[in-house]
């Protein structure tokens, strides 16, 4: 029994693991568009954060003896702030939705339903895939911005800390857009989801500017809700200016979790309406 | 002459009329853009009137200044988005699929068949806000009526530099196989482009200006709302947009002579 249990573990390991390559496969298989699609953008985003906040300190005639503070921040603190958002964008991002709606648009989940390895086991794999892939990409930046002095490194305890807080907050991106994608049952066009899901998680998550600049109401709002913890939390922890506290992972597993049974719910009722013409 | 601009004519109003059946097909879609346009108008506008509530200037312009030049930006943004923006994500997809081979035999220009025939109505719903963002910042930063005429001009001029631009880069998809990537490129360069080009540092204005023009935009059209003795920016977006014509109707015809139908 024991063998036959072992066996049945080391093929869902090698069926893993052989999808988790296929995906390698598809996304380095044009690398510059890899490059261009994921990389460019966030690296284009902090660009001109970059800039314009160099700009605004120095428009106040801010200088390394008279630094002045913006809602807290001064000018290397701000700097550091958008250097993790950089860093913590390539560790949690995700690219789910836009394979899964197409799958589902141009009828090839019809395949899944009769293959060994579900939908969602095959996406999953493209998403640890896709992390795999941009984990190292992320620590390199790091690297760089540490020794050009944007960022500074935390604790090794905090580091850890911060490396699974990332993968909790990319599970919860990835329900998100799962779900997101899944509205291909119902939609033509799920790219708006995605973009709408997009601007909305990057502009209430603090990644355009910092939360402390927000307005006080907005802030209270947003307090029960995931975004804070999507990006400001975290980055404030790598800044060392909050502590990281077990309760917010709780938070995200609740939130992953409330994402996650809205997409069975949703992938229940999708299938109903799916029609496999001409299979 | 006359006769070719009534059959191109003819072809653009089959083209939005297409383009109205197919926003009545898909409502959902429709109205998800719509909402998906107010979201993005919202944080462009709502990240800079937060920021405004902690500094009282940003290179020498005040809040209403700054907001109008977003709004300028918004409104080059509208137009892009509602005629043009769809027609760069279909040829990548069309050159993918050898679809393209059926643009190239038609007797009409092959850039005006592959960038201008598709046109997404839900965005023109918004135009109207975005102009009202135009006018009601631009009453603020204190422009005068005369300012107010100019504006469609220089929102022409603006709009067509990026459209120039956009299909030069679009170009390269010739080259690429896969050409998602260089509509990523294409939004990032809309990114900088955003903001105004005192924001940047010496080199990356200088690259942004000279090699890969994206800064010439929408900054010497405002600049020159704003100053009008600060003309030589505006003229230089001028002869840019010349310039950039020129390059575009080369380098379209080069890369068209590159190209390899998928489906043959």
């Amino acid at each position: 029994m024991k063998i036959v249990e072992k066996c049945r573990w080391a093929v869902m390991a090698q069926k893993w693991t052989q999808t988790i390559r296929i995906w390698w496969g598809q996304y380095t298989a044009y690398r510059i568009n890899f490059f261009l699609q994921v990389i460019g953008p966030v690296l284009v985003f902090f660009f001109v954060k970059f800039s314009l906040w160099t700009e605004i300190y120095k428009g106040m005639g801010a200088t390394p003896e008279n630094p002045i503070t913006i809602g807290g921040f001064t000018l290397d603190g701000m700097l550091q702030y958008h250097g993790w958002i950089l860093v913590f964008s390539m560790l949690t991002q995700g690219n789910a939705n836009f394979d899964l709606s197409t799958d589902i648009r141009l009828g090839k989940i019809s395949t899944y339903l009769i293959y060994p390895f579900n939908f969602w086991e095959y996406h999953t794999a493209g998403f640890l895939a896709f992390q795999t892939l941009e984990w190292p990409v992320a620590f390199f930046t790091g690297s760089v911005l540490t020794i050009f002095n944007v960022i500074h490194c935390p604790s090794v305890l905090t580091l850890m800390g911060l490396l699974m807080l990332a993968m909790f907050i990319s599970v919860l991106q990835f329900a998100l857009q799962f779900l997101s994608g899944l509205v291909a049952f119902w939609l033509e066009e799920t790219w708006v989801l995605r973009v709408l899901l997009n601007i909305t998680t990057t502009f209430l998550s603090g990644a355009v500017i910092p939360l402390d600049l927000f307005p006080e109401a907005l802030r209270a709002v947003l307090a029960y809700s995931p975004f804070p913890y999507m990006v400001y939390y975290p980055v404030k922890v790598a800044m060392g200016q909050l502590s990281l506290e077990p309760q917010v992972f709780l938070i995200l597993t609740a939130w992953t979790l409330v994402f996650a049974a809205l997409n069975v719910l949703v992938w229940r009722r999708g299938l109903r309406l799916y029609t496999g013409a001409g299979m | 002459m006359m006769n070719q601009i009534k059959i191109y004519l003819a072809i653009y109003k089959k083209f939005l009329d297409c383009a109205f059946s197919r926003a009545t097909t898909f409502r959902t879609s429709f109205f998800l853009i719509v909402i998906m346009d107010l979201f993005f108008y919202a944080s462009v506008l709502g990240s800079v009137d937060f920021i405004f509530q902690h500094v009282p200037s940003i290179g020498g312009w005040n809040r209403d200044q700054f907001l109008f030049f977003l709004s300028f930006m918004l409104a080059i943004d509208n137009l892009h988005m509602s005629f043009l923006s769809e027609n760069f994500w279909i040829f990548a997809l069309d050159l993918r699929s050898g679809v393209l081979d059926y643009v190239f035999i038609r007797p009409v220009s092959s850039i005006f068949l592959i960038f201008f025939r598709s046109i997404r109505v839900s965005t023109m719903l918004n135009t109207p806000l975005v102009m009202y963002f135009l006018i009601h910042f631009g009453t603020q930063a204190g422009l005068h009526a005369f300012d107010f005429l100019l504006l469609p001009f220089l929102l022409i001029i603006s709009l067509l530099i990026m459209v120039e631009i956009e299909i030069i880069i679009s170009t390269l998809m010739f080259w690429l196989i896969e050409g998602n990537g260089i509509n990523f490129l294409r939004m990032q360069l809309q990114n900088v482009a955003r903001w105004p080009d005192f924001v940047y540092g010496q080199w990356a204005k200088r690259f942004f200006t000279l090699f890969c023009p994206v800064l010439l935009i929408g900054t010497p059209s405002v600049r020159f709302i704003f100053n009008k003795a600060d003309y030589f920016p505006l003229l230089l977006e001028f002869l840019a947009m010349i310039a950039l014509y020129i390059l575009m109707t080369k380098f379209w015809f080069y890369g068209l002579r590159k190209y390899e139908s998928a489906s043959s």
